[in-house]
């Protein structure tokens, strides 16, 4: 039964429904709107450059769900062959939509796949991506984009930012020049806290109690193949025949692990490659049971911005122990030489089980 | 493995040795400590005559967040020689020094581990205990003379070693063998 006393509340994808932490909070407000919040990368398309973007603090206490990006990175060597005639005329193969500038260049992606970002509020200072190995991932999988199934992204869990705290952003570029773009969140104002004074706890349905807070997006990033480096940037190449373990970064605590996406479904596909041929194997360094005898292609097992589940669901939340780490064995079954997978990254996300 | 988790967690090894059945929370503790353990192999075959000299044996990028456990080298000469009389019998390590050294990405030397003045067999042909840390190539380097007969002869290695998380290394790590050269004592 919903705990809010909102009125008809009417939704365009079938009947709202939030996570049990997230109603519990917001059953201790009267009232709740809409909230969008915009930020923009500051990017300006140096080489190899960060920006540290603040979000102003908000007056409400606010609940987030999740994001939509936008962040283009120009062309590069590892983007698609572009054969122009008369200027701007462009030959294509496979009916690809190409975006040209004056001169013929081409937009490398603009769904924040090659632009990175590492979260935290401004009071915990918690980061939301592991450390491990570039402390930040993608924007794809912080949110949906435009052109794509899913212009939003959820996160595993609504984020809860009290009233107050800003939002810190880092974004980064690897070896790309990227200029603008920007992370829109969206979520719930959450006005009027009953009582006057906002929750400390809340109560979940199977009667524990947990702090306010104490659920933080978790983000592990992996990346996919041997690293390597180029002009002092940190690479990852995986080439055919490559067999690679990775492992993520030792949690401090129990995490609910929920989805997984990836940046490289787009640009694999556009070198010529099959991404039918990037295979994995998950296990828990902790509990080794055997999640899948042989390898799975990797659309069975990690969503991408292009399809219509940028972070393929899991099916079912699996709680990853404290001090325990995912081993993936990831495989490139592909038989061409020249056909390298470059700059994938992997993220798992969920939702670590302690906060503040 | 089992001899890895002995070595990590001896009160198991006492309570089994003493006939008497491991209680639960010791059962836990011995399922977390062998599930931390990955077995991997690697190594190479190289031309002899392309290896005089200092030559990568064998290169294993140890995963980051992990620790990589050597314990086995193996190296090995084969003549490839068509007609010779010992073609592809397995002989002895190359003449010459070996040692092990950390590797960051793109090939530049970090910092070397053993010995590089220890006699090849002592490191090519032997068993090991050494721990590399994530985030750089373990290498196994070789530097030698050349070979009496001039083509055909190969080197071959393989390296036996296991991928620990923290919950091994931590326990053993410090039980690194010390390999000393006969004379610098």
């Amino acid at each position: 039964m919903p705990l809010l006393n909102s009125g008809q509340i009417i939704g365009h994808y079938g009947e709202a429904r939030w996570t049990p932490y997230a109603e519990a909070i917001a059953s201790h407000y009267v009232n709740h709107v809409p909230f969008y919040l915009n930020v923009p990368t500051g990017l300006t398309g140096a080489a190899d450059e960060e920006t540290v973007v603040v979000s102003r603090p908000w007056k409400y206490d606010v609940l987030i769900f999740g994001a939509y990006v936008k962040g283009c990175i120009e062309g590069d060597d590892e983007a698609d062959m572009v054969i122009t005639e008369d200027s701007d005329q462009v030959i294509t193969e496979d009916g690809d939509d190409v975006i040209t500038e004056a001169g013929g260049g081409s937009i490398g992606g603009c769904d924040g796949q090659q632009i990175f970002l590492q979260v935290a509020d401004r009071r915990s200072l918690l980061p939301w991506v592991t450390a491990s190995p570039i402390n930040a991932a993608p924007m794809s999988a912080f949110g949906g984009s435009d052109g794509r199934a899913m212009p939003l992204l959820k996160l595993p869990e609504a984020f809860f930012l009290p009233a107050g705290v800003e939002l810190q952003h880092n974004f980064s570029v690897f070896g790309n020049l990227a200029t603008g773009g920007s992370i829109d969140w969206v979520g719930v104002q959450l006005i009027n806290p009953i009582g006057q004074q906002s929750p400390k706890e809340v109560e979940m349905p199977d009667g524990s109690t947990i702090p306010v807070g104490s659920r933080i997006p978790w983000f592990a990033v992996i990346g996919i193949g041997r690293e390597t480096t180029l002009s002092g940037d940190l690479r990852f190449r995986f080439a055919a025949g490559a067999r690679v373990l990775g492992y993520t970064q030792p949690v401090d605590c129990d995490v609910e692990i929920h989805d997984i996406s990836c940046n490289f479904f787009l640009s694999y596909d556009n070198d010529g490659g099959n991404i039918d041929d990037i295979q994995f194997t998950l296990s828990d360094t902790g509990n080794r049971r055997v999640w899948s005898q042989n390898t799975t292609p990797a659309p069975a097992l990690m969503g991408d911005t292009t399809k219509a589940y940028p972070a393929l669901p899991w099916p079912k939340p699996y709680i990853l122990k404290k001090g325990d780490q995912l081993e993936l064995t990831m495989t490139n079954q592909g038989d061409n030489a020249d056909i390298i997978l470059t700059n994938g990254y992997l993220i798992i996300r969920g939702v670590k089980l302690c906060g503040l | 493995m089992r001899e890895i988790v002995w070595s990590a967690a001896p009160q198991l090894w006492a309570r089994v040795q003493s006939g008497s059945p491991l209680r639960e929370e010791e059962e836990a503790l011995y399922y977390k400590l062998w599930s931390d353990i990955k077995p991997v192999k690697y190594g190479s075959t190289i031309l002899w005559t392309a290896a005089l000299g200092l030559a990568n044996l064998a290169r294993y990028q140890v995963p980051r967040n992990l620790s990589h456990i050597v314990l086995r080298t193996e190296c090995y000469v084969v003549n490839e020689t068509a007609g010779a009389a010992n073609r592809q019998a397995r002989l002895a390590p190359p003449r010459g020094l070996a040692y092990w050294q950390y590797e960051r990405v793109g090939g530049t030397p970090a910092q070397i581990v053993t010995d590089i003045f220890m006699p090849a067999p002592v490191i090519l042909n032997a068993e090991e205990f050494l721990v590399f840390s994530g985030g750089n190539d373990a290498v196994l380097i070789g530097n030698f003379t050349a070979p009496a007969a001039d083509t055909g002869w190969y080197i071959e290695t393989v390296v036996y070693g296991y991928n620990c998380g923290s919950a091994i290394t931590d326990r053993i790590g410090s039980n690194q063998a010390i390999a000393q050269i006969t004379g610098n004592i």
